[in-house]
């Protein structure tokens, strides 16, 4: 997982031109203080809430303030009104004039009394605190008739006074006679607007702030700024009204106000009758708010800034000595290495860190290829001379090989043809001698010239046997299939044409056929064949067999004799045998020596050459011979290609 | 018959004894010419040099040639008859003591007539020039004279 993180990074980075050291430490940076500015904006929208959450309750504190300033407002009024209404010239009617100048001297002394008067029961204005021309009837005001009704204290007509065009709210208390009668009623009418504008004086609303008194309806009552522009207003479908509406007596909201400021609204129930609802709000803008938290934000992200250049600087000017050209020595040297240049080394300083371990390294390893290559340039140069010396030696040798075979040549020829020259003339004039003087011989004289000739005749085949071996030892051999089975045969036919006078049983197992020389192998059945005829000459039944050991037979060999007969011989085992004079075993291995004989010649006439020219033709052919066998009782011989 | 002369080419005077004695013995009387090497051979069959004066229309019936001779070998007395109009159909039988087949095939494909080896055994020599005197001075019929 960790692992198919970076995978993941290292491709990403080198999709994005972050493939070089340095913007890959830039980006390290980034990522490393990624954390810091999470934790600043964090902390930014933190003070950004707590800015607005106080800025909410001080809100509300205020507004709640002044709905309660406002009903105590109204208490203080409604004693006042009582007072008023015990006066006489309330009571009395034809002291209208008076009741007049007094009640506008009381409004001068209150800036938010929009006006004070009495009203007669019939509704008729009967003094006020404002001038007013011929006859007004107030008959259809509520806070009016309220106050006739109950006879008591009436707060009414939270409304845009139609005579003054203010926002205003009345307050009314009737006006008893001895009956108990209400025969007038005394009123107070305030100024919303001036209200309000006591009140944004009285507290310490940021800048921008409003005030705004207003009912259910979306009716502007009073609103601080700007009264001229929005008293009197109806706006039902403002978003403010729409949220008081749904959210009931107190509440705030954050909201695009009727002028499009932002802020935060905070609103209050202070009046409420059946018909209408009565909001005081106040109206802090956002921007006031959160000025704080903004300010603060800048900063921070200002100084974190600056220490993100400041680190990025340090990295980019530190990251060229520190990395990059340790780095770019490294590549240098790696690409002289690449193209072939084995004397390449960084010159970096091997210190212990990762880059001057890799210098290390690196430096290492050039050195080891140098030293092998110098090594390998070495030990070709010492075969190249070693395989010139041996070619040299070759061609020496072969040159004293073919002079040595020449020189054998002539040898044999010398050997076949002077050396039976001289023989012959031992015979032929040793018979001449017995023919022609065979008189004065005597018998004696007679034997003893035939036994020189026939010393001389025995040499000529020991002469004739050498020639023959030698010939066998360098005869060039072809390699075919050889009908050994038919080779035997032909042998033994003319061993019995030789003699035909002699019976001898003979067995050839047929189809017997071998890879060899075929003149070669004929010579071997001749003289194996030749000796089993010879060595049972003596006998009346002479049994001569040729055949292959059933053993060596593929499948045989390989369950019964595993490894045994396997391992001296890989082909098939031939072999001849006889059931004649045998021989002792003691001697077996002597039988192919040159001119080693187990038995007499005036026995068994034979040069004792014939085996060892067997052993020779067997051994050039990489095979073995070998022979058993037992005084008096015949004798076999084997042999392998 | 008597007429019919043989050639014996040949250095060894025991063998040149000994095959004397053997046509002797065999009873082959016809005349015989001794040439002790190659030269003389050469000399003797193209009538040139101690030979000049000889009449060339006499040739042997047949030459016995041994291959080992001094001067000129037997191979190439051989190869010069047979290169010469005047002997190339002489018969030529080889006798001689090699029995190298190397000897045996160049002297045929030089163009002998016979390749006999001289035995050591006396009686088969005796033998083999009985033959050679029976087939080639007897049986034979020599090739037209020009």
């Amino acid at each position: 997982m960790h692992r198919g993180f970076n995978d993941q990074l290292s491709k990403w980075t080198a999709r994005l031109p972050f493939s070089s050291l340095r913007a890959r430490l830039l980006l390290l940076l980034f990522l490393a203080l990624l954390p810091a500015y999470g934790f600043i904006l964090y902390s930014v929208f933190e003070a950004r809430q707590q800015a607005a959450e106080h800025a909410r309750e001080n809100a509300l504190w205020l507004t709640r303030l002044m709905a309660s300033e406002q009903k105590s407002l109204i208490e203080v009024i409604r004693q006042q009104l009582q007072s008023l209404a015990q006066l006489s010239i309330v009571h009395r009617p034809e002291q209208a004039a008076l009741c007049s100048r007094t009640f506008a001297s009381l409004r001068a002394q209150n800036s938010f009394y929009a006006n004070l008067g009495v009203i007669n029961s019939d509704g008729t204005l009967r003094c006020s605190a404002l001038p007013f021309a011929g006859r007004v009837n107030l008959s259809d005001r509520d806070f009016f008739r309220e106050t006739l009704r109950t006879r008591a204290f009436a707060v009414g007509g939270y409304q845009i006074d139609r005579v003054t065009g203010k926002g205003s709210a009345n307050l009314a208390y009737p006006v008893l006679d001895a009956a108990n009668t209400p025969q007038a009623a005394v009123f107070i009418a305030l100024d919303l607007g001036a209200l309000a504008d006591r009140l944004i004086e009285t507290t310490s609303l940021p800048e921008g702030s409003t005030l705004t008194i207003l009912d259910n309806h979306g009716t502007i009552l009073a609103r601080q700024p700007d009264p001229e522009q929005w008293v009197g207003q109806s706006l039902p479908d403002a978003p403010l009204i729409q949220t008081i509406r749904s959210n009931g007596d107190e509440g705030n909201a954050e909201e695009t106000g009727i002028d499009g400021v932002e802020r935060l609204y905070v609103f209050k129930l202070f009046y409420s009758t059946a018909a209408k609802q009565i909001y005081i709000s106040a109206g802090i803008p956002t921007a006031a708010v959160f000025a704080d938290a903004k300010r603060l934000l800048a900063r921070a992200l200002l100084l974190i800034s600056l220490v993100t250049a400041a680190a990025a600087a340090v990295i980019w000017v530190g990251s060229n000595a520190l990395l990059l050209q340790p780095a770019a020595t490294l590549m240098r040297a790696a690409r002289r290495l690449g193209q072939g240049d084995l004397s390449a080394r960084t010159v970096l300083a091997h210190t212990s860190d990762e880059l001057g371990q890799i210098a290390h390294s690196f430096d290492g390893m050039a050195s080891a290829l140098q030293a092998r290559e110098s090594e390998a340039a070495r030990a070709k140069e010492e075969i190249r001379q070693l395989n010139a010396d041996l070619e040299h030696k070759v061609t020496e040798r072969t040159a004293e090989l073919a002079a040595a075979n020449q020189e054998l040549e002539a040898f044999s020829y010398s050997v076949s043809h002077d050396l039976r020259a001289p023989l012959r003339a031992i015979d032929g004039f040793s018979q001449a001698v017995i023919e022609d003087y065979a008189d004065k011989l005597g018998d004696q004289g007679k034997n003893h010239l035939n036994r020189v000739r026939a010393a001389t005749q025995h040499m000529g085949h020991l002469i004739d046997d050498l020639i023959k071996l030698a010939r066998v030892a360098r005869a060039e051999m072809k390699r075919e299939a050889v009908d050994l089975s038919a080779l035997a045969g032909n042998v033994l036919a003319d061993l019995q044409a030789s003699e035909p006078a002699r019976k001898v049983e003979w067995r050839v197992e047929p189809g017997l056929v071998a890879t060899g020389d075929a003149n070669l192998l004929r010579v071997v059945l001749d003289n194996l064949l030749g000796n089993a005829w010879k060595f049972t000459g003596k006998l009346a039944r002479a049994r001569i067999e040729f055949g292959v050991l059933q053993q060596t037979s593929p499948g045989m060999d390989e369950v019964d004799r595993v490894g045994n007969r396997r391992s001296e011989t890989s082909g098939p085992t031939y072999f001849v045998r006889d059931n004649g004079v045998g021989f002792d075993m003691t001697y077996a291995g002597k039988l192919f020596s040159a001119f080693q004989r187990l038995h007499n010649v005036s026995e068994f006439p034979g040069t004792g050459i014939g085996l060892a020219t067997v052993r020779r033709i067997i051994h050039r052919h990489g095979g073995r011979v070998w022979a058993e066998g037992a005084a008096g009782k015949g004798a076999t011989f084997y042999f392998s290609l | 018959m008597s007429d019919k002369t043989i050639l014996l080419v040949e250095d060894n005077p025991d063998d040149e004894a000994l095959t004397l004695r053997a046509l002797k013995k065999n009873n082959i009387l016809n005349p015989v010419t001794i040439a002790r090497d190659g030269v003389e051979a050469l000399d003797y069959l193209f009538c040139q040099g101690a030979y000049a004066g000889r009449d060339a229309n006499l040739q042997p019936a047949v030459i016995l040639l041994d291959l080992k001779l001094p001067k000129v070998d037997g191979l190439e007395v051989l190869k010069r008859l047979r290169a010469d109009a005047r002997t190339r159909l002489l018969p030529v039988v080889i006798l001689t003591s090699s029995k190298e087949e190397q000897d045996l095939a160049s002297g045929y494909s030089l163009g002998a007539n016979s390749y006999i080896r001289k035995p050591v055994d006396f009686t088969q020599f005796m033998e083999a020039i009985r033959q050679v005197g029976l087939y080639w001075l007897m049986m034979n019929e020599p090739p037209p004279k020009k």
